[in-house]
């Protein structure tokens, strides 16, 4: 009975899709010309790798035995441990060629070619070398990362919020006491505990790796953040996306979520207004945060939604708290 | 989407002609369906751009003819997951309402038809991406759960139980008339 009533119900769903379907507007079919034409302009931006990776492994190998040479002589003559240097800078040597190797090279192109023969292994100059970039994206933002042990990094998180609890405000130089451990946060487990540094820049992006099977996105502007949850697992499905209306203030792993923190401004007037809520959006459209998700005490000292979004990184379900302080 | 099978095999020997001729023939198939999965007209068109510039790059690598429509379809799927984050960034929203043209003609009941179409795409954008693309791929194209995993790249036992999820989905949201 079941099966003929969902039998029914997608005859009924076909009909309807079709007839939607046919009332899709379609724009000016451009030229198929402009097809070749881009495929030729990303022709010539192209650089066959395999036509030369003898030539650019054969020259980072000299460059790396001349800056090896002198480097370990001088290790060795203050009893510096040269073999497990000597070993540490093969094993990076090795990571940058295998980053670069037809192989490896073939096997991304692979991943979009599947029904095709592989050729020639090649690298757009565009998509493939910002995807690349941006695996290792640490650069790309503004931020400051040093090393430092988890415990300390907490207790300057705490820090952070208790000043923040206190006056309504980072305190000043804050940011650039939070630190982050950048080896263990491209490989975190979810138990870990990390947070970031923020510059005063527009518009930044943060990759960070949470674990081997996910990852999140944060790209910082004035006065949004826009959030990625990927699962890395199968082909960087997207679990979570939205943008959330507020001034970036950090953000870090708590066991299975992950909390971002923001801040909105908010003048007394919209206060009055009644418009202040802070916007947020995702693939569904665009809503405010409702009054009643906003904590508001009975003193308001400062105008400033403190907001606080929590993001299951396994199922990516985010709660979003807010007060107004 | 049905393609002739020699226009395929001249396109991979580097006949433009024949590539055009696909891409003519190919090109509302495949923007209805970026369209359907993303909800952004520039941004369908800008991906269906992007997947013939790689069409035509690597169709002479197609080892079968026949795979052209997936193949087609892979690439196409994975551009729109790729689409998808970049509206998020510029804060987009899925919105089919202005690319929904008012039925003129051969429809008995035109205010019908037009509440319908708004409450298919209403409920279409309540969909995931991946929802989107399945539900299309199957309801529309008519194409099998084995053959949709294979162009968006996942377990024929998700797309299976994501395609059931869906229709309960749409179901409710519908209200079909054999609810419950």
């Amino acid at each position: 009975m079941a099966e003929h009533d969902e039998r029914n119900f997608e005859h009924e769903l076909s009909e309807k899709l079709k007839k939607l379907d046919s009332s899709i507007k379609i724009p000016e079919i451009p030229d198929a010309q402009s097809i070749f034409e881009k495929a030729e302009e990303k022709k010539e931006n192209t650089v066959p790798f395999k036509k030369y990776s003898k030539y650019i492994a054969a020259a980072a190998a000299v460059v790396l035995i001349c800056v090896s040479i002198p480097v370990m002589a001088d290790a060795l003559s203050v009893g510096f441990d040269a073999a497990s240097f000597a070993a540490n800078e093969e094993r990076e040597f090795n990571n940058v060629l295998d980053e670069y190797t037809a192989e490896s090279v073939e096997q991304k192109a692979d991943d979009e070619n599947k029904f095709s023969e592989p050729e020639e292994a090649q690298m757009d100059g565009d998509a493939e070398s910002s995807a690349a970039s941006s695996s290792y994206g640490l650069d790309d933002g503004a931020y400051n990362y040093s090393t430092t042990n988890a415990e300390a990094a907490r207790e300057t998180l705490y820090d952070f919020f208790k000043n923040f609890a206190n006056d309504g405000s980072p305190s000043a130089g804050s940011s650039s006491d939070l630190h982050i451990e950048v080896d263990d946060k491209k490989e975190n487990s979810v138990n870990g505990s990390s947070q970031e540094s923020v510059s005063g820049d527009d518009l930044s992006y943060i990759e960070d790796y949470i674990n081997k099977k996910r990852s999140i996105e944060l790209t910082v502007e004035k006065d949004s953040v826009s959030v990625l949850l990927r699962d890395n697992s199968a082909e960087e499905e997207i679990i979570t996306a939205f943008w959330i209306e507020g001034t970036y203030q950090g953000s870090y792993l708590d066991g299975d979520y992950y909390v971002i923190n923001l801040e909105k401004a908010v003048d007394p007037d919209e206060i009055a207004d009644g418009h202040y809520l802070p916007m947020v959006g995702d693939v569904y459209g665009t809503y405010y945060i409702s009054e009643e998700d906003i904590f508001v005490p009975d003193a308001i000292t400062r105008g400033v939604i403190a907001l606080a979004v929590e993001i299951h990184v396994g199922t990516g379900e985010y709660t979003i708290y807010a007060s107004l302080v | 989407m049905k393609v002739n099978i020699d226009l395929v095999v001249r396109a991979s020997k580097g006949d433009k002609d024949a590539f055009s001729d696909l891409y003519y023939s190919c090109y509302k198939d495949l923007y209805k369906f970026a369209l359907y999965t993303i909800g952004d007209a520039e941004d369908a068109a800008d991906v269906v751009a992007d997947t013939f510039v790689e069409l035509w790059r690597g169709i002479g690598k197609l080892r079968e003819p026949e795979s052209f429509c997936p193949w087609a379809f892979r690439i196409l799927s994975t551009r729109c997951k790729k689409e998808i984050s970049g509206i998020i960034k510029r804060r987009g929203i899925y919105n089919l309402d202005d690319l929904i043209e008012t039925p003129t003609e051969g429809s008995e009941n035109i205010e019908a038809d037009i509440s319908e179409n708004a409450s298919l795409a209403a409920a279409l954008s309540k969909l995931d991406g991946d929802e989107r693309m399945i539900v299309i791929l199957s309801v529309l194209h008519g194409y099998t759960n084995r053959e949709i995993a294979e162009m968006i790249g996942k377990p024929q036992g998700t797309v299976s139980s994501k395609l059931h999820r869906t229709y309960a989905k749409l179901r409710e949201m519908l209200g079909g008339e054999n609810d419950g």
